[in-house]
């Protein structure tokens, strides 16, 4: 089970790593950094407290999609090493022409995507204050 | 002994269009208590000579000179030496309080940060005293206000919780780096009144950069006029205003609007711009703007004369013809 998994995360962790090295490099930009520094603080605390949490806005936001895609993704993956998971179920069901299998299992993705992606909107709040979901503009 | 005492100040950047010497030899001397008012245009390296006093010039900056803050050089002191310093004897406030507070921390998180850093207190110790920082400079419910976040604040009280942040452990010198640019007038007026009773109280001594004339008249007890980045005038405020030396001191003042004067009357301006830092010309760095410029101007760089009690001004010209009209 090792390997399928790494193959099937490799890709995300590349881009997950590529959004937060864009993020924290925006934040680290920011005029309140130069504040952080001017109080004093090491430059360890600036990253970690001051600027991580604003550098992973994008990677969280782009966690919903990724989370959707691993698990719809996966066909590919059970495929070459021989899992038999949803992806080859689905896989399979379309060759065979079973409809109802195949329609329920892109409902499935569809939910999942869905909800994650709301999961993504409502985490959002915790993390940066100024966004209010109560708010109607 | 002089709280601080700037000598020979320089930064530049290596760029790929030529070195910039954003700050180019710069003296300064400040007393406990006093305030020195840095007044210039936009680009005249009046942030970055701030920015350097902390040791906070961006990566490619090259900073020499010497920077001399309670009997201690600071210019080559290792970056846990200075972060001791930082915050805590010499504090800095900035021009926007919008950017310059993180927007993701609560006010109080980031007041208290400070005293747990550099006084060793515990977060509830911290919250107290913080508690009492923001009424001090005059925030009403100051206890609420800590679980606030920047946005949730008006831009004047952000400001106020910037001032309150740089006086949290009562440094000796505060850098003010265009504390009320960002403001509206009356705003302006309070914020400038709380930095003057805050001196009186403590006892400390403010670096007023700005650009704005008039906050210097009314606060700062000395005045120092930069120029791409040089010294090219300073004194103490009511005469430097009264008889400016130098022709750049004269073209701001001239350029301040005023109400008198009849209308449609044209705003007066210094013609030109400020020069390209990177290709500063080899005389002085005014003579392309300035009405009294001669050859000499352009030949040679003028260096700062002492001129008179307290006074000194980078312009032989000028003086030349002030003892030309006494005689």
């Amino acid at each position: 089970m090792l390997l399928p998994g790494f193959c099937l995360g490799l890709v995300y962790a590349a881009y997950i790593s590529r959004l937060t090295r864009t993020g924290m490099l925006e934040v680290l930009s920011q005029d309140h950094i130069r504040t952080a520094y001017a109080k004093g603080l090491a430059p360890r605390t600036v990253v970690m407290r001051h600027a991580l949490k604003g550098g992973l806005l994008p990677v969280v936001s782009y966690l919903g999609p990724a989370t959707a895609g691993i698990l719809t993704g996966s066909l590919v993956i059970e495929r070459l090493f021989f899992i038999p998971g949803l992806g080859l179920h689905f896989v399979n069901s379309a060759s065979n022409r079973d409809y109802t299998l195949a329609m329920g299992v892109t409902i499935l993705y569809t939910v999942l995507v869905y909800t994650l992606n709301t999961v993504v909107d409502l985490a959002y709040t915790l993390l940066d204050p100024r966004i209010d979901l109560a708010e109607e503009a | 002994m002089a709280l601080l005492e700037v000598r020979d100040l320089r930064v530049t950047f290596e760029t790929h269009h030529g070195t910039v010497r954003a700050v180019d030899g710069v003296d300064l001397a400040l007393e406990p208590g006093e305030t020195l008012g840095l007044v210039g245009e936009s680009g005249s390296g009046k942030s970055m000579t701030n920015l350097a006093l902390l040791g906070l010039i961006p990566a490619p900056g090259r900073v020499e000179g010497s920077v001399l803050f309670e009997g201690e050089e600071l210019l080559g002191r290792s970056d846990q030496d200075l972060r001791r310093i930082r915050g805590n004897r010499l504090a800095m406030i900035f021009q926007d309080p919008m950017t310059s507070l993180n927007p993701l921390l609560t006010v109080g998180r980031q007041l208290t940060e400070v005293l747990e850093l550099h006084k060793g207190l515990a977060r509830r110790e911290a919250r107290a005293r913080c508690v009492q920082a923001l009424g001090d400079v005059g925030i009403p419910s100051p206890e609420e206000r800590l679980d606030q976040y920047p946005h949730e604040l008006s831009g004047g009280m952000r400001q106020r919780v910037m001032i309150a942040m740089g006086l949290l452990c009562e440094p000796a010198l505060l850098l003010a780096d265009e504390p009320t640019t960002a403001l509206d007038v009356t705003i302006q007026a309070q914020i400038l009144e709380l930095m003057q009773e805050v001196q009186r109280r403590h006892g400390t001594a403010i670096v007023l950069v700005t650009h704005d004339l008039g906050v210097v008249a009314g606060m700062a007890d000395r005045v120092a006029v930069m120029y791409a980045g040089r010294l090219v005038e300073k004194g103490p405020t009511g005469p430097l205003f009264g008889t400016p030396l130098h022709p750049y001191t004269r073209g701001l003042l001239e350029s301040v609007p005023r109400l008198e004067g009849a209308a449609g009357h044209a705003l007066d301006s210094i013609p030109g711009s400020p020069p390209d830092p990177a290709a500063l010309p080899p005389g002085c760095a005014f003579a392309p703007r300035c009405p009294l410029a001669e050859d000499s101007c352009r030949a040679e760089r003028p260096p700062l004369v002492d001129q008179g009690p307290e006074r000194a001004s980078a312009c032989p010209v000028a003086a030349a013809r002030e003892e030309g009209a006494q005689a």
